[in-house]
């Protein structure tokens, strides 16, 4: 019984190492793993798209009406010609109880460098913007063609997924 | 009824009553008013009834081998997280929410660890109190009400898919979470429930990064994890309290399990679609007479070189703009930029489908077909879910 034990803890002994290098080695990699977005572990973090709606329009048309859910937001737009550009305001809400700050915005700069280069993104948020819990914020996305373009791009569809990164507040 | 048995079961209410009245103030009144205080808030009115557990006298007669038991549970979670992080590599990662300064880790570990060592104290208090089983059934409920979430509000019950995602992917998980808890609780007193509960907490407030798996994943590891320490605290229990020849211990031994949780885990992978194979049932009769409503189809995932072995007469499984459709290629084309286009129509349709599909849209190609066992799936998808085109078991 004693070697059974014995046994047990030094299992357990073996797998907090095991723990203990995979930390290691997460501090050595944790620069080149990719990371996509903040996971929803609590019930306490509930940060959330809780609107979508057209804004300012110029020359263009909604294909389909903006829909959203509670991560993601879309919007399908039609622009006419060069100049043209749409707006939608899009409303993230702290439905939790941790107080959150924007990290940062992934995916603009990604698809700007698309093809075609004319028609670019752009959302007027901020790194470091505040959400505390209970409180809610609108954003407006712009997509816009440029006035400039000269030549009607190929192909006229650009999707883009941009990602608002946050954080609990420190 | 005599007048011990009358008292116990006052207290019993009494303690249900201050509960019950916690749940109510912590989920639903509390988060309104305080924002960003409910931690605090909630802090407050658990050290609150704490104070008011710690006089509960307790029977500690279940006990026996109680460090046997939190070596097996620790073991058991140790292992468990190992999987779970290494599951990342192959499903990516998702960062922490939680601040990575450090004294908002120190913050977090007092808020988050401190108060589920608080509730499972009050837990194993209140149920070992007496050990019946209206006293487990009603604490483990009234424990699993107050760890859900509530923030979705009336939303969750929205639609028959919501509906099932909640009960999915927050209600069981929380059941076994709560079952397995109580039964510690039982078997082992507080330091047992700790011995799973802690290291969790622990894990969740620590690690910067986790697996990005998706609900149902998550959903089958808790249910999992829940279901691995009850059989081995169960074991090591019945092993310590009953005179069990060494047949016998052989017969009851969790291991024997192992292949038959294996099997379970396989099959839930390949239902939910993680393995290159997938079944997908048929709910309209556009294929008819090739594949019936109700039958199951097995739809084989492709890669771009695969997507160029594609031929007329292949049946395809694609999404569309309103769920997922399998057709029959009839034509297949090419654009601009080289880029396969592919024409297709039901079986029992009269004309082809009116997009053509492109390369991003294709899920697999039909390779198997097996009549009439996708009914249940059918049902499921129409009466709960209340889908009318077909969609995946």
């Amino acid at each position: 019984m004693s070697t059974k034990k014995n046994n047990k803890t030094l299992i357990l002994v073996i797998l907090l190492l095991v723990i203990v290098g995979m930390a290691v080695g997460y501090a050595a990699l944790s620069q080149v793993i990719q990371i996509n977005g903040t996971a929803n572990i609590t019930a306490q973090w509930k940060i959330m798209f809780t609107n979508i709606e057209e804004g300012k329009m110029n020359g263009a048309e909604t294909n389909t009406e903006p829909s959203y859910t509670a991560t993601t937001a879309n919007f399908d737009v039609n622009l006419l010609y060069p100049g043209a550009s749409a707006q939608y305001l899009v409303t993230v809400e702290n439905k939790g109880s941790i107080d959150a700050e924007l990290i940062n915005i992934d995916g603009i700069e990604a698809a700007n460098a698309e093809t075609p280069t004319d028609i670019t993104y752009s959302i007027n948020a901020k790194e470091n913007d505040p959400l505390p819990s209970g409180s809610k914020k609108d954003y407006i996305v712009t997509v816009q063609w440029d006035a400039d373009a000269t030549e009607i791009p190929e192909s006229k569809t650009k999707t883009a997924t941009i990602t608002l990164n946050y954080q609990q507040t420190d | 009824m005599n007048k011990e048995k009358r008292t116990i079961i006052l207290y019993v209410a009494i303690l249900c009553m201050i509960l019950i009245g916690c749940l109510t103030l912590t989920v639903f009144v509390v988060p309104s008013f305080f924002q960003e205080s409910t931690r605090i808030v909630t802090m407050i009115i658990w050290i609150a009834i704490t104070i008011i557990a710690i006089p509960i006298e307790n029977d500690h007669t279940r006990f026996k081998g109680k460090s046997e038991k939190i070596k097996t549970t620790l073991i058991i979670v140790t292992i468990y997280y190992i999987i779970y992080f290494l599951l990342g590599l192959i499903v990516g990662y998702k960062r922490s929410p939680y601040s990575r300064g450090f004294f908002m880790i120190i913050k977090n570990l007092f808020y988050v660890v401190g108060l589920i060592a608080i509730q499972d104290y009050v837990r194993s208090k209140v149920i070992n109190n007496q050990r019946k089983m209206i006293n487990y059934i009603l604490f483990t409920f009234i424990f699993v009400l107050l760890r859900l979430d509530y923030t979705e509000g009336f939303k969750v019950f929205s639609s028959g898919e919501k509906i099932f995602e909640y009960i999915a992917s927050v209600i069981i998980p929380e059941l076994a979470k709560g079952c397995v808890c109580s039964y510690l609780a039982i078997s082992g007193g507080t330091l047992l429930v700790y011995a799973y509960s802690i290291p969790v907490a622990i894990f969740q407030v620590l690690t910067p990064i986790f697996p990005d798996l998706d609900w149902f994943l998550t959903s089958i590891f808790d249910v999992l994890i829940s279901f691995i320490i009850f059989l081995y605290n169960n074991y090591e229990h019945t092993i310590k309290t009953t005179r069990l020849t060494r047949r016998e211990k052989k017969k009851i031994n969790p291991i024997r399990k192992i292949p038959a949780i294996m099997i379970l885990l396989i099959t839930a992978a390949f239902i939910a679609g993680f393995l290159p194979i997938k079944p997908v049932a048929i709910m309209s009769y556009s294929m008819v007479p090739t594949f019936s409503r109700g039958a199951i189809v097995i739809s084989v995932k492709m890669n771009e070189t695969d997507l160029h072995k594609l031929k007329v007469g292949d049946i395809l499984h694609y999404k569309a703009e309103n769920g997922e459709v399998i057709h029959r290629i009839i034509n297949i084309k090419q654009d601009k930029d080289g880029k396969l286009l592919f024409q297709t129509k039901g079986d029992n349709n009269n004309t082809a489908d009116s997009k053509l599909v492109e390369e991003e849209q294709i899920i697999g190609c039909i390779k198997m077909y097996i009549p009439y066992i996708g009914y249940p799936s059918v049902w499921f998808n129409e009466i709960i879910l209340q889908k009318k085109s077909f969609i995946t078991i």
